[in-house]
């Protein structure tokens, strides 16, 4: 249901290991002669002999600065966003008057009536996109006796109909999201009993 | 217009882990940085820390045990990284056959997660003559079910736990269908 920073991960994992993977075999190739002396020592004169003592502390500041922001925003983007749509803006015509629709009033709606389906023990439904293209995502846990392609055909052919009907718009997508559970249904489907048969 | 969910609903392993572990080593390095430069532009002098880090280098030769050994770290440390960055991983989400509505102009979607698809095999072997108790695990391609079992002649068992499962993931509308495994454990 939440966005998870996949991609962005990917691109700095892949340069971060580029340049670690250059740093390394650069220092190998040192260890071993063949770029140079391998008697030199690493450091040959202060760190500050690279910029010159006035800029050393500047040099370190901008590069501890853009490092400890890199990392922390990189840290920070790992918290899993929902994007969530704001307001729907219903009126055709603002001169004549607005209506705006909190889509999560929608989507608690699109809930209320998923948890009636037999089977469903729980659901959260999320509305991404705009009034005139809205985005359902419905996130189902079913008991893991119930029929499964049931729950998903009345989310599909009764549950998402009735969100279009009070958009008065098709849904520019639909994703259902199911999980199993051990615990009843909300609106019961299956039962479970015990007893002895006597003969 | 056409288009799927905005947010994958069957996304590969977002790397989380190595992600915040190179945030956490990219932080540590940016404080310290701006630590010892803050003293050095207070006090006049850096840090002892990182003056010994410089006085250590500049007593270490590239040939030396030292120099090998970081240039090996850095290389395997770099090479781990981009496996972590290039290697997909495998879906957490099986998909669900949906047929398109009139209701829905984009791409209509329906996933279970792995750990949903197991709880529904194990779920399902509960409920078959023979079975004493069931547990499954699931990949995106497998669905691997162990049942324990009282009965000594399993072959039949076998049988029956596999055809189940199955038709339970079919009649779900599982698409494409994950292979079963049964193990069967007997109690005798």
């Amino acid at each position: 249901m939440r966005q998870h920073p996949g991609t962005a991960n990917r691109v700095w994992l892949a340069i971060l290991g580029l340049v670690c993977l250059a740093a390394g075999i650069w220092a190998l190739l040192l260890a071993s002669g063949t770029l140079g002396p391998a008697e030199d020592p690493v450091l040959s004169g202060p760190p500050e002999a690279v910029t010159g003592p006035d800029y050393a502390p500047v040099a370190a500041l901008a590069a501890g600065l853009l490092l400890g922001l890199l990392g922390l925003w990189w840290i920070l983007a790992q918290i899993p966003r929902s994007l969530t749509a704001g307001p729907f803006r219903l009126q055709e015509d603002a001169a004549r008057g607005i209506t705006v629709c909190d889509p999560s009033v929608l989507a608690a709606a699109v809930q209320h009536e998923t948890e009636h389906i037999p089977g469903v023990v729980g659901a959260t439904a999320l509305l991404r996109g705009s009034a005139d293209e809205p985005d359902l995502t419905v996130k189902v846990t079913v008991n893991a006796r119930a029929d499964i392609r049931a729950v998903v055909d009345q989310i599909q052919g009764t549950v998402a109909p009735h969100l279009a009907s009070a958009l008065e718009t098709p849904l520019h997508s639909l994703g259902i999201q199911i999980e199993a559970s051990n615990k009843p249904g909300l609106a019961g489907s299956t039962v479970s009993s015990t007893g002895t048969v006597v003969y | 217009m056409n288009g799927g969910p905005p947010v994958a609903l069957r996304p590969r392993p977002s790397r989380a882990v190595p992600a915040v572990i190179c945030g956490l080593v990219l932080l540590a390095v940016g404080v310290l940085l701006v630590w010892a430069a803050v003293a050095r532009l207070t006090q006049g002098q850096w840090p002892a820390f990182f003056t010994a880090v410089s006085t250590w280098l500049s007593t270490l030769s590239w040939n030396s045990a030292g120099s090998w050994t970081a240039g090996i770290i850095l290389a395997a440390a770099g090479l781990v990284l981009l496996l972590a960055a290039l290697v997909p991983g495998g879906f957490r989400a099986l998909t669900l056959h949906m047929d398109p509505t009139r209701e829905v102009t984009g791409e209509s979607q329906a996933v279970m997660s792995r750990r949903a698809a197991a709880r529904l095999a194990a779920a399902t072997c509960e409920h078959i003559d023979g079975v004493s108790s069931a547990s499954a695990t699931a990949s995106d391609r497998e669905i691997r079910v162990t049942v324990n079992t009282p009965l000594r002649d399993t072959a039949d068992l076998q049988h029956w736990v596999t055809d189940g499962v199955r038709s339970r993931l079919q009649a779900s509308g599982l698409d494409p269908l994950p292979a079963v495994s049964v193990f069967i454990r007997s109690g005798s």
